[in-house]
């Protein structure tokens, strides 16, 4: 009995490996001369931050967050990039899949420049505990975030001349509260679905400042007031720190009500008075000719009378 | 005899001449004042209701009050408010789509949340992604096409009985507890949006008790017409329409034109609504009928997907027949 179930494991896991490997393969073959590829420049923090947006507004919604083995059950998987088998690809391999796509998998050849997607390989890579920079390139090793505090705060100082606002981010260093430096910061505008961001996030300087100009263009309500939300971009570093306060920097939008017209397309209410007047004139003159035929007939009668 | 018939005809003619004046005067008179003013509630207003022993009561319009009528009469009043917030809309609002072709691959996950959400037939499609090629010299691809609710609509224009409408935030809808079947508004679309339900519809047996709903046209009912409808039910609770949400290939950006932002359904991410189009040269369809669509396209440039190789041998069929 002991002696089947062994057996019976040893089995499922050849057929398990087997699959994974198969799976592994999944008939991707990328050209020699690609798979040796690499990036021109050393993999460094920003560019992986910068990879971190790409994927997030590209590859997030098939993908999920990497780590998280949360993608989309798609057949083929499309899997989840810290996983071996992605770790397994060159960085020549995983550029020229990203470029030229397969199936369900986009091309973004050219939807993303070169350096837009060794910036995205920079980030995956940052998962891949045993990666090892290729030869003659990469040597930089992924730095962590340059901030190591904790309990960071959101400051905030207005410019309503200019519609500037500077954003000082501070944290918690060994019970001292410092300046926060290399933090990114996200000026956003709240709209109907979504955030709308002012600008690129903005990285703090040393004295842990992020500066961000607002529009004074922007719709917002009829006193021009606008909901504007500061957030730190890197939340799952960092934890959600956000600031939200109303604006009346936008400009004034007064709602009209199309249904307050009188239109073609409106329905039977709201039609034209133009068409009124002619369709019930016509209908008026039709009856008032109709009228007169009687009166000349009744005419005509009392003629005959005579 | 002939004296009492000669009497009689007279009589007669006299009640049609003196009729007919009254009748005219009469219909243009009360179309006159029926078309002028809008139908709004007055106060002491009296609507018929029925009691739940079937007579006939007047009430007070503003003394109706949900709780104190019998169960059957609040889900006809819940019918009521339905149609009433239906055909009003959601105020602020100027609903925009706007469909990036560059990232379209055929993936109809668009289509099928579609038709589960509006109970449709595999066939019946409020949204459609159509297989485009203009000429043989141009590369073809491929195009979803949902309703345009267009601000100058040709369908509402020549709705008879006033069930299809366009509300205030832009949205055309259909009432199917009005709508007679004649099909005009399918004849009046140059964009062939609209669909009639020629027979049971998918889940008649299923939705049968359910209170129909406007903004979601559901229950569908068969001699009636469906079309696509942003849907404004979702919208209603502050989400992105069903197709919009459903693309995995971020095809699909859609917003609030008042506010000048448009959020992609797939990536979450905002943009201006009119940066997008400028920047990617956005255009409407067959603007030369002065529609005004509120439904945007970015052309197929820079495609992230090949057009389908199946796809284009057909196509390729397809011209070869015509010629």
């Amino acid at each position: 009995m002991k002696f089947n179930i062994f057996n019976k494991s040893i089995l499922t896991g050849f057929v398990l490996s087997l699959a994974f490997s198969l799976s592994a393969q999944d008939n991707w073959t990328v050209p020699a001369n690609e798979s040796g590829k690499v990036c021109p420049t050393p993999f460094s923090s920003t560019m992986k931050m910068d990879g971190k947006d790409i994927f997030n507004k590209n590859c997030k919604s098939c993908h999920g967050d990497i780590g998280k083995n949360n993608f989309v059950p798609l057949t083929p998987e499309p899997g989840d990039p810290a996983s071996e088998k992605f770790s397994k690809n060159s960085d020549g391999d995983l550029f020229f899949k990203i470029t030229n796509g397969k199936g369900a998998m986009p091309k973004f050849k050219d939807q993303l420049s070169e350096s837009e997607r060794w910036a995205v390989i920079s980030y995956i890579r940052s998962f891949h505990k045993d990666y090892t920079p290729a030869e003659g390139g990469n040597e930089t090793a992924l730095e962590a975030a340059s901030f190591t505090g904790k309990d960071l705060k959101l400051f905030v100082n207005k410019d309503q001349v200019n519609l500037e606002i500077t954003t000082e981010v501070q944290g918690n260093v060994d019970g001292e509260m410092v300046p926060a430096n290399g933090v990114r910061v996200g000026f956003f505008i709240k709209r109907n679905f979504g955030l709308l961001p002012v600008c690129e996030p903005v990285t703090t300087d040393d004295k842990g400042i992020a500066k961000a100009k607002f529009p004074n263009d922007l719709p917002g309500d009829s006193l021009g007031n606008y909901n504007i939300i500061i957030k730190l971009i890197d939340d799952d570093m960092f934890g959600k720190v956000e600031y939200s306060e109303t604006l009346a920097w936008g400009k004034s939008f007064v709602y009209d009500n199309p249904l307050n017209h009188r239109a073609m397309w409106g329905n039977r209410g709201n039609a034209p008075i133009w068409l009124l007047l002619a369709y019930f004139g016509m209908l008026l003159s039709a009856f008032v000719v109709i009228g007169y035929v009687m009166l000349q007939l009744k005419k005509l009668k009392s003629l005959g009378k005579k | 005899m002939s004296n009492s018939k000669g009497k009689k005809s007279t009589t007669r003619r006299d009640f049609l001449k003196s009729g007919l004046f009254i009748g005219a005067a009469a219909t243009t008179g009360i179309g006159l004042f029926s078309s002028f003013t809008t139908p709004k509630e007055t106060k002491g207003e009296k609507v018929k209701v029925m009691t739940s022993d079937g007579n006939l009561v007047e009430v007070e319009v503003n003394k109706l009050e949900k709780p104190n009528l019998p169960k059957f009469d609040s889900a006809s009043l819940d019918l009521n408010e339905l149609q009433k917030r239906g055909r009003e809309g959601i105020a602020g609002k100027k609903w925009v789509m706007v469909i990036d072709l560059s990232k379209c691959r055929n993936a109809r996950k668009c289509m099928d949340a579609c038709q589960h959400a509006h109970h449709l037939k595999p066939e019946q499609h409020h949204i459609n992604v159509l297989q485009m090629q203009t000429d043989d010299n141009l590369a073809p691809y491929y195009m979803p096409k949902p309703c345009m609710h267009c601000d100058n609509t040709p369908c509402t224009k020549v709705c008879p009985v006033d069930a299809t409408f366009k509300r205030q935030d832009g949205i055309v809808l259909i009432d199917n507890e009005r709508c007679i079947g004649c099909r005009f508004c399918v004849a009046a679309c140059p964009y062939s949006a609209r669909v009639f339900n020629w027979s049971e519809t998918i889940d008649e047996k299923k939705d049968n008790n359910d209170t129909y709903n406007i903004e979601l046209n559901v229950p569908q009912k068969k001699g009636t017409i469906t079309k696509c409808l942003f849907s404004a039910d979702r919208l209603r609770e502050n989400k992105l329409p069903y197709c919009v949400s459903a693309c995995p290939n971020g095809t699909y950006w859609f917003g609030d034109r008042n506010e000048d932002a448009v959020t992609n359904g797939t990536t979450g991410e905002t943009v201006r609504f009119s940066e997008l189009v400028e920047k990617n040269a956005g255009y409407t369809l067959m603007p030369e009928l002065g529609t005004k669509p509120s439904v945007y396209y970015l052309p197929a440039k820079d495609r992230v997907f090949d057009f389908d190789e199946e796809d284009k041998k057909r196509l390729e069929e397809e011209r070869h027949h015509e010629h």
